[in-house]
């Protein structure tokens, strides 16, 4: 795990939980958010299965220490005759978890989005571009944000992320 | 040229007791801390600071800010030179170099200067004009070398250049009493302010202008202000900023310069304030560029900021009562103002009698006429009000012509101006974004006076000090038509310079509107553009350099194939084994017979892979693929084309049916996310009624692909591995299933080599040590890894074309020959309506070929066919791949040729770059095309 720290941001790799990517038919999407408690639009949820939501019926959900055939079973099992589709990415995101007084500055190198607390405060998430790449980031706190962005552009993103505390 | 310092015994706001050393042209001088590079040379008593653009003339400083045309310079601080710095904005720091610009061969004596001499041979459009014999290219090599305003350094740019994206509710521009106020305003309501202020420093006119502020000393008001904004956490003050660029969606960007490094801003504001001042403009008179004359302005904030007196007998010539005030703050700072000459016959009458008061010579209703000197201004003369010529002995001219609002960015906001004849200046008008106008940039009274050229030669008198535009220049345009100011900007070049004509643009303005008889408001201006002041390219390219220009994608198991000797190149975003070992051909060579004879390991993770899933999938991918898949049994695939609009094929690629509502679409890796796409978009704008899901699974599955006539026994000793009997595991099939260790795997039969081949998906993180097992247990039976170009080779022996290179935006699924395909689909498709017409039905269209030639002919991808026969020959298409097939020893390729399925056996000639050969039109598979191979 690539690990870099500099005064005020630390980054580290945070590789390793179950991600499942669940996607719903538009009719379907109201009762699968509330049937398995998945984030509303922007949000990152807090609840078990922990998601963030991706788009429109789409959301990505984090296994509490369970493999992802529990979690697309426990997806199946809830979602019942609702259209939807449940696959496991677990391997294809690297995860970072951005964190420090520092790293929304850290992070605003790449990215437009507005991360200004009172605009991207705990609880927020967003897809944006970062560092030129698609990337998934969430605000898990005051200062602490979680990245996803695709596992082939991790060597990538960890290069351009250590070359900002140069 | 330098003589005993200009520096005044007191006053300003430098630290005296801190000197720093820097050259000029080599020169050793010293200034102090606080000082700009401008107000250090002054101080120095340097007049001549570079040379103009097309006349070569010495010029001088005039300004003391962004608007300086003449102090453009090489700057170097030890990392490297910057060329085009703006003297009067760059910060004196120890061991500065500074280089002036095009002086052949220094900057006393310029050979060039006969070029001044010889200015009839200059006019505007001169290039269109004078060099036409014999040829404009005669000439082209030695003014391309004269001509230039910095050089480029060709070694690599060690400067730092960092990105900054920034939100903010207000971003205030410019640090003047307008601005700082405006930010203040903002700050107490609680939001988020960023000021950017071009210079090194807050101040603006505080540093300068004696007027109080709120009743408080200007520079008192200016620290309680700094004082309470740094108090709000909410506000950013940034200097060494300038902001270049105003676009849609409150997008500024913003050019940053300071001891971190050059910077480059993209702010997203709520709302922006304009407080970016009022530029003053020269006067027009007969060698108003000689150095030391300058902006009154200017010559009061070099003596009030920086303790600096820019002559020792100044004048003053001046057309409005803000010039004069500037003289009197001038005359009282301690330099010696010793005349007043302004065209006005009735100058504000307070003014006037504290000019004479202080012993200031008043010559009022005077007309301008010239003035002289060669490196530095010696006398003006002029003709008094009595008609009466008369000659001042001078060293410094500090000339008013007015003011002009600085609104450049307001008008890239699309904001419109208007002409206010009792400001003699355009004002802003109505802006249809949340832009506010304050301070002087909204106007500025007691700035307005007459603005005409002096009654003496017009080719003397300066309207563009960059790039030498005189009033005959001028003139010129307007009589040879070019009267509309777009048209005279362009053919004078006027306003074109790095400057933007922030000094030259208001006086061609109320030229045309003089010889034209218009007024200045139907004359207009001319379009201001991003960026208002020059930007270093770095800047805006940012750390998108070196590894970081293009995000690459690397594989799975890029280090096992990096420890197998691989040469990565890119392909299609990917860095992908390109061939193995050291030499190119050779390796080639060598994978292609390891997998015809042996097996061969590739890595296929880049294919695109997407999942698509619902009671509607089937009838949904029947309706995208040219090749129906809804009859496909689950745990079967097939190669599937897909097509366009157009009937253009887009993709290709092998679909496989997992379950009966749930398919998995593979695409190639050039393509994976423009499929997704594509599919996204019919299932969202199309099909949004049907229960349908797309989900793009690429990232998620790593793809090793073994192929040859040992690969069946390799995968199978894989432990946990299906039984692969060819029995029971036919060709295009599709299976899943978990090895001894857990990991799961998905399996398909399908080859692009031709030979037996299992293509095993798993999951990106299990790949590595899946592929070391591979290695491992097919070492004995010869696997090795092959890399993209060996299988360029082995797919070509098949004739299977890649879409994109033996395809392009115009070939059809015809022109590829699925014409039976097309005919027999009973529903429809995306392109089917296209494929009924009868031009893309053509027979003589470009279509796909196999061809065959000697080893030794030049044939090579891009190569065209040629018409046979005698006389002009005419394109029929070109050639698309082509190699020579190491398995079959003779060259082979395919190609888009005119009528070409019809062609078959036929011999057409191939031309590239000078170069003929003869080929042979032939069907497209040229290895085993029984495909007995791939059945193992």
């Amino acid at each position: 795990m690539a690990e870099h720290a500099s005064p005020g941001v630390e980054i580290a790799r945070a590789d390793g939980r179950t991600l499942v990517s669940l996607r719903v038919v538009a009719a379907a999407a109201k009762a699968a958010r509330e049937r398995l408690g998945l984030s509303e639009p922007g949000r990152v949820g807090q609840s078990d299965p922990c998601s963030i939501w991706l788009g429109p019926g789409h959301w990505l959900l984090f296994g509490g220490g369970i493999g992802p055939e529990e979690l697309i079973g426990r997806c199946v099992e809830s979602l019942g005759g609702l259209v939807h589709l449940a696959v496991d990415e677990s391997a294809a995101w690297a995860v970072w978890q951005v964190s420090g007084a520092g790293a929304r500055d850290a992070l605003a190198r790449g990215t437009g989005l507005d991360l200004r607390p009172a605009r991207f405060a705990a609880g927020a998430s967003a897809r944006t571009r970062l560092a030129g790449i698609a990337a998934v980031v969430a605000a898990l706190g005051e200062d602490r944000f979680q990245v996803l962005i695709e596992r082939s552009h991790a060597a990538y993103f960890g290069a351009w992320m250590a070359d900002g505390m140069r | 040229m330098a003589g005993p310092s200009y520096r005044l015994p007191e006053g300003g706001w430098i630290d005296r007791s801190r000197p720093l050393a820097f050259t000029f042209n080599g020169r050793r001088l010293q200034g102090c801390a606080g000082d700009t590079l401008a107000s250090a040379l002054l101080a120095a008593g340097i007049a001549v600071v570079g040379r103009s653009f097309k006349l070569h003339r010495p010029r001088g400083v005039l300004a003391a800010s962004a608007e300086e045309p003449n102090a453009l310079v090489t700057v170097d601080r030890g990392d490297g030179p910057v060329p085009l710095a703006r003297a009067t904005l760059t910060p004196l720091s120890e061991g500065l170099r500074a280089e002036s610009r095009r002086v052949f061969p220094a900057l006393g004596f310029d050979l060039a200067r006969i070029i001044d001499y010889t200015r009839a041979l200059w006019p505007a459009g001169f290039y269109n004009k004078t060099f036409k014999w014999p040829s404009w290219h005669a000439y082209e090599w030695a003014l391309r070398r004269m001509a230039g305003l910095g050089r480029l350094v060709p070694a690599p740019d060690p400067t730092r250049y960092r990105h900054v994206n920034v939100h903010c509710d207000v971003l205030v521009v410019g640090a003047g009493p307008a601005g700082l106020t405006a930010a203040l305003a903002a700050a107490r309501a609680g939001e988020d302010v960023l000021v950017a202020e071009q210079a090194a420093e807050p101040g603006g006119s505080l540093e300068y202008d004696p007027e109080p502020v709120e009743g408080q000393p200007p520079r008192e008001w200016l620290a309680q202000a700094l004082v309470e904004l740094a108090r709000h956490p909410n506000v950013r003050l940034v200097c060494g900023a300038t902001v270049a660029g105003c676009y849609d969606h409150g997008v500024l960007t913003i050019h940053g310069t300071g001891d971190a490094g050059e910077s480059w801003w993209k702010v997203r504001a709520g709302r922006v304030v304009l407080a970016t001042g009022a530029i003053e403009q020269p006067l027009l008179f007969g060698n108003n560029d000689l150095p030391g004359i300058m902006l009154a302005g200017a010559v009061h904030r070099y003596a009030a900021r920086y303790g600096v007196a820019c002559g020792r007998r100044v004048i003053g010539v001046v057309n409005n009562d803000l010039g004069w005030r500037a003289l009197l703050a001038l005359s009282r700072a301690g330099v010696e103002v010793v005349a007043v000459i302004d065209p006005r016959p009735m100058p504000d009458r307070a003014l006037s009698a504290a000019a004479a008061e202080r012993g200031i010579a008043l010559h009022v209703g005077a007309t301008p006429l010239t003035a002289h000197g060669s490196r530095r201004v010696r006398s003006f003369d002029f003709i008094t009000a009595d008609g009466g010529r008369e000659r001042v002995e001078c060293d410094a001219i500090a000339m008013s012509g007015g003011f002009s609002p600085t609104l450049n960015l307001y008008a890239q906001a699309g904001g419109r101006l208007r002409h206010d004849p009792r400001l003699a200046s355009f004002v802003p008008a109505d802006c249809r974004r949340p832009v506010e106008v304050v301070g002087a940039a909204a106007g500025i009274t007691g700035g307005a006076g007459p603005i005409a050229p002096a009654p003496v030669a017009s080719t003397s008198q300066w309207v563009d000090y960059l790039y030498d535009v005189t009033v005959a220049d001028v003139e010129l345009a307007v009589r040879e038509g070019f009267d509309s100011i777009e048209h005279l900007k362009r053919y004078t070049t006027v306003g074109m310079g790095p400057d933007q004509g922030k000094t030259s643009n208001r006086n061609a303005l109320a030229l045309v509107a003089a010889l034209t008889g218009r007024d200045p408001g139907a004359v207009g201006t001319t379009t201001c553009r991003p960026p208002y002041q020059p930007v270093t390219l770095g800047a805006i390219a940012g750390d998108r350099r070196g590894d970081f220009y293009a995000p690459a994608r690397r594989l799975p198991g890029h280090d096992w194939h990096a420890r197998q000797g691989a040469e990565f190149e890119d392909f299609a975003g990917w860095k992908r084994p390109a061939w193995y070992g050291r030499d190119r051909d050779a390796g080639i060579a060598h994978e292609v017979g390891r997998v015809r004879q042996a097996a061969g390991l590739f890595d296929a993770s880049p294919l695109g892979k997407i999942e698509v899933k619902g009671p509607a999938a089937a009838e949904f991918l029947d309706f995208i693929y040219l090749t129906a898949v809804s009859g496909l049994k689950p745990g079967r695939a097939r190669y599937a084309v897909m097509l366009n609009e157009n009937g253009v094929v887009i993709d290709d690629g092998v679909c496989a049916r997992l379950t009966d509502d749930h398919f998995l679409v593979g695409t190639s890796a050039a393509n994976a996310g423009r499929v997704a796409h594509w599919l996204e978009e019919w299932r969202q704008c199309e099909w949004s009624r049907r229960e349908l899901i797309v989900a793009p699974v690429t990232e998620q599955w790593a793809v090793i692909t073994v192929a040859g006539p040992r690969a069946r026994a390799i995968v199978q000793a894989l432990p946990g591995m299906i039984d692969l009997d060819a029995g029971g595991l036919a060709p295009m099939s599709q299976r899943a299933g978990r090895l001894d260790d857990g990991t799961r795997y998905r399996l398909q039969t399908i080859s692009f080599s031709g030979e037996a081949s299992f293509e095993l998906s798993l999951p990106a993180d299990r790949a590595p040590a899946v592929i070391e097992r591979l290695a491992e247990i097919g070492a004995p039976a010869g696997l090795g890894p092959i890399g993209v170009e060996a299988l360029l080779v082995l797919r070509l022996e098949k004739g299977h074309p890649i879409v994109g290179i033996d395809t392009d935006g115009t070939t059809n699924a015809l022109d590829l020959g699925f014409g039976r395909i097309v005919a027999g689909r009973k529903t429809d498709f995306v392109g089917a309506r296209s494929l009924a017409r009868p031009a893309d039905r053509s027979a003589d269209r470009r279509q796909l070929v196999g061809i065959e030639f000697d080893p030794s002919a030049a044939v090579v991808a891009g190569a065209h066919f040629v018409t046979a026969g005698a006389g002009p020959r005419r394109s029929e298409g070109f050639v698309t791949s082509a190699g020579i097939s190491p398995t079959l020893g003779k060259g082979i390729g395919l190609g888009l040729l005119e009528g070409g399925h019809r062609r078959r056996g036929e011999l057409v000639s191939v031309f590239d770059q000078g170069r003929r050969a003869t080929v042979r039109v032939v069907d497209r598979c040229f290895y085993d095309p029984g495909g007995a191979r791939i059945r193992g």
